[in-house]
């Protein structure tokens, strides 16, 4: 049985490898909907969530990884030089502390993907007008979204899966591995 | 004459598009709203602004943010994710729109709002 193929488009800043095609395992649920998924990084976001077991023979993932945890904290601190009314709506400065506790999340998070062998994740930074700030996933070919808000009373996610919407209060960056597309 | 009632102006049909601005930080990788175009500073008693197209039009909304983008959400579907709209007393084209603050219930908001202009910063 021959099997769909599972293209990823690597690009990043120091990024080696530009492409690599590789069968997808069968039980890769992203294949389902069109034949051919290109994964392909847009704006400063190079990676999307991909199962360790769709491509068991990429090998730039660890590197990558680390790389995109680079991005995101580099962004993050970008954030705090941001003045109030940023938004030129009243919005307030992200505050240090939100930054800083995301900035240990999206560690965390990265360490608890690779345990799990989901090793891609390429979230877009975010910021609220209260001085929040946050991470937000979307899936490039499925109505798939997932958000996370760090504030100063602690963090929370929610998302919609093709239109449903789910929500709780994040405890741990581990929670988050399930609402991951399998 | 019995039966007309003339129309309030303060009411907001549920056909009425909303225009809400936005930056870049509040919007994903495909530019769409995420739930933090909707949040209301901490400290913000007014909601969250929004203006109505049938009073302002898109090139008044942007007129001194021409950075920003704009999403458009109509009333109806505001106020299917629990939002309470108020125009403004004092300028017609500008609502309040006031909402749990939910990060679900912003997240649905953020779903229904259709980005018409894209943020440059």
């Amino acid at each position: 049985m021959s099997l769909p193929i599972l293209e990823i488009e690597e690009k990043t800043r120091t990024s080696i490898p530009s492409r690599k095609v590789v069968p997808a395992a069968e039980s890769f649920s992203l294949t389902s909907a069109p034949q051919r998924v290109r994964l392909s990084g847009t704006n400063c976001a190079p990676y999307y969530l991909v199962p360790k077991s769709a491509a068991p023979q990429l090998t730039f993932r660890p590197s990558g990884i680390e790389a995109l945890e680079e991005q995101l904290l580099s962004e993050l601190d970008e954030l705090t030089k941001l003045p109030d009314n940023w938004d030129a709506a009243g919005g307030r400065a992200p505050k240090q502390a939100a930054v800083d506790a995301a900035s240990v999340l999206i560690v965390q998070l990265g360490e608890a993907a690779r345990s799990r062998g989901i090793v891609a994740l390429a979230p877009k930074v975010v910021a609220g007008g209260d001085g929040s700030v946050g991470f937000v996933w979307r899936h490039p070919s499925i109505p798939w979204i997932l958000e996370v808000e760090v504030g100063e009373q602690g963090a929370t996610f929610a998302g919609s899966v093709r239109g449903d919407v789910f929500e709780g209060v994040l405890e741990s960056p581990e929670e988050l591995l399930p609402l991951l597309p399998q | 004459m019995a039966g007309e009632t003339e129309a309030d102006p303060a009411v907001i049909p549920d056909g009425e598009i909303l225009y809400r601005r936005v930056k870049k930080l509040h919007v994903d990788t495909a530019n769409q709203a995420t739930s933090f175009a909707f949040k209301p500073r901490s400290d913000d008693d007014d909601g969250v602004s929004l203006f109505s197209a049938s009073q302002r039009s898109l090139e008044q909304v942007i007129e001194g943010h021409e950075t920003f983008g704009v999403v458009q959400i109509t009333a109806g579907e505001a106020r299917t994710c629990g939002a309470v709209l108020e125009r403004d007393r004092n300028d017609p084209s500008h609502v309040v729109m006031r909402l749990p603050l939910s990060h679900g219930t912003r997240r649905l908001l953020a779903d229904k709002a259709r980005t018409i202009r894209l943020p440059a910063a």
